[in-house]
């Protein structure tokens, strides 16, 4: 390794903290004031339990249950809308100018802002997983291979989350329709990912839709490859999510060159 | 205060009949139907190093467009910016480094958490050292008067509060050319002598401030005044000199 090396590392483990730090401070900001992250969380527990009530019902066997609490958990993941929202609305009302003319790659800031909405996320909806797979016996069993393969698959969920986030709000800016592409992302999500209902109680012909398209690895092939304990069912996932944040950069890249800020 | 010695003057931003246009567009029986909205019209303009410039001007003629092309947000259509001698760039951090934009209409603040968090995010934004932030902080904090709100969040602010704390973070990393737009105007009247002084230092020390404000009092640190209207220059005055050389 030479001098030039050397310092390139230096740097970019300088710059790798100083994300995490701004990540930390955003994420802590995300669960501010307390009691509404707190009181949102248990909102958000009481929708889990009637999920997982429901499932149980369907399925008294329990193994849809032990499904749903690593696919929720897997999904909250995905830091739910948070970057969506943030950028169409900084975009529309321009106040995303503020993080652009900042020296940081606005690009960098925008992965931090996810990586804050992730850890909000997971804080506000793994309490509920908890609670209800608990209640309703859906403590899944996991080999330790598998746990730590699942472990893993979730930074990918949550990469081509981020993904699929700059796209669907890059079109949502694109087309003055932010709300509308943020409930369209949530809802093919929610359906095509497993995360609200288990991919395998859908008829067969849309299994294999759905197993085709890319929005099954925010939940479902988490679950398989915590079941399976296999690394073989995480390539896709990579592949996908690195596709996924590909896109996502390049359309952001080219609307943050010609980010239009209106009035004084 | 900057530490950003001058010993010549030099010119720091430059208009070069410069147009700037806004796109505007809707669907129409699924048709896209687009409309040009002209903010800047062949504007003119230079800023030299340490000049604090006034800007004023009808609602609409084009001033923040002006700013914010500084910034480089907005690219001209036609003729040249040009920021201390180059275009500016979004996607430049080292320019990035240099200038410092405050806007009456958006926020850098973390509005839920204490407002020191917020001068500690600016600090990892601009990776600036420790110590030179602890002193910074620890001498805007005291020029600002905003001793007692660091432990509060700005969601919890008054207008005026608020607009000082907007400033204090713009100034934290020692910009060369400090953009204001009407940040100044939601201040009172106890907190603008101060704050005109701390602008009155910052171009001594050879930075550069142009500040768009409709209220005359904010605009009393100004060498020269310029007028927009309708996106051109309609006055330029020079109403007090003072800065290196001229």
């Amino acid at each position: 390794m030479n001098g030039s090396d050397a310092g390139s590392q230096v740097v970019d483990r300088t710059a790798a903290t100083r994300l995490l730090r701004m990540a930390a401070i955003l994420a802590r900001e995300r669960i501010t004031p307390a009691w509404d992250f707190i009181m949102s969380s248990l909102g958000s527990t009481v929708l889990l339990i009637a999920q997982f009530a429901f499932l149980r019902g369907l399925d008294p066997s329990g193994d849809t249950v032990r499904y749903l609490a690593l696919a929720r958990t897997a999904y909250a993941f995905s830091g739910g809308q948070h970057l969506e929202r943030f950028l169409i609305d900084g975009y529309m009302s321009g106040s995303l100018m503020m993080d652009v003319i900042t020296p940081l790659n606005p690009l960098a800031f925008i992965v931090a802002r996810s990586f804050a909405g992730m850890l909000a996320s997971a804080a506000a909806t793994l309490p509920g997983v908890l609670v209800a797979a608990l209640l309703l016996g859906g403590m899944p069993g996991m080999s330790w291979p598998g746990a730590a393969l699942y472990a893993v698959s979730l930074i990918f969920v949550w990469l081509a989350s981020t993904g699929l986030a700059l796209i669907s709000s890059s079109i949502g800016v694109a087309l003055k329709q932010g709300e509308a592409a943020v409930q369209l992302r949530v809802f093919i999500t929610q359906l095509a990912s497993g995360a609200l209902i288990p991919v395998y109680l859908y008829p067969e012909w849309v299994q294999r839709v759905i197993r085709v398209l890319p929005f099954v690895h925010l939940a479902d092939t988490s679950v398989a490859i915590a079941l399976g304990g296999s690394v073989s069912s995480m390539y896709a996932q990579i592949i996908w999510s690195a596709a996924l944040l590909g896109i996502g950069i390049v359309l952001w890249r080219r609307r943050l060159a010609r980010l239009d800020v209106y009035g004084g | 205060m900057t530490g950003v010695g001058t010993s010549h003057m030099e010119c720091s931003v430059e208009f070069d009949h410069v147009c700037i246009e806004y796109e505007s567009w809707r669907y129409e029986r699924m048709r896209r139907v687009t409309q040009r909205i002209r903010a800047l019209e062949d504007l003119n303009l230079s800023f030299s190093q340490g000049e604090i410039v006034g800007v004023k001007g009808p609602n609409g003629s084009g001033k923040s467009s002006m700013l914010r092309a500084m910034c480089g947000v907005h690219a001209p259509v036609n003729g040249n910016v040009l920021v201390f001698g180059k275009p500016p760039s979004l996607f430049d951090p080292k320019f990035k480094r240099r200038i410092a934009y405050s806007s009456s209409r958006r926020t850098s603040l973390l509005p839920d958490l204490p407002l020191i968090d917020s001068f500690i995010l600016r600090r990892e934004l601009f990776a600036m050292p420790r110590s030179d932030w602890e002193g910074r902080t620890h001498s805007l904090v005291e020029r600002l008067s905003l001793g007692a709100l660091t432990n509060r969040p700005p969601r919890e602010f008054s207008q005026g509060q608020r607009a000082r704390a907007e400033l204090a973070i713009a100034l934290l990393h020692g910009p060369s050319l400090i953009l204001l737009d009407e940040t100044t105007e939601a201040l009172d009247l106890q907190y603008l002598p101060g704050l005109l002084a701390l602008l009155d230092e910052l171009s001594a020390d050879g930075a550069t401030v142009c500040m768009i404000s409709h209220r005359p009092d904010d605009l009393e640190c100004a060498h020269r005044i310029v007028t927009i209207d309708r996106g051109r220059v309609a006055a330029d005055e020079r109403i007090r000199r003072g800065i290196a050389g001229s």
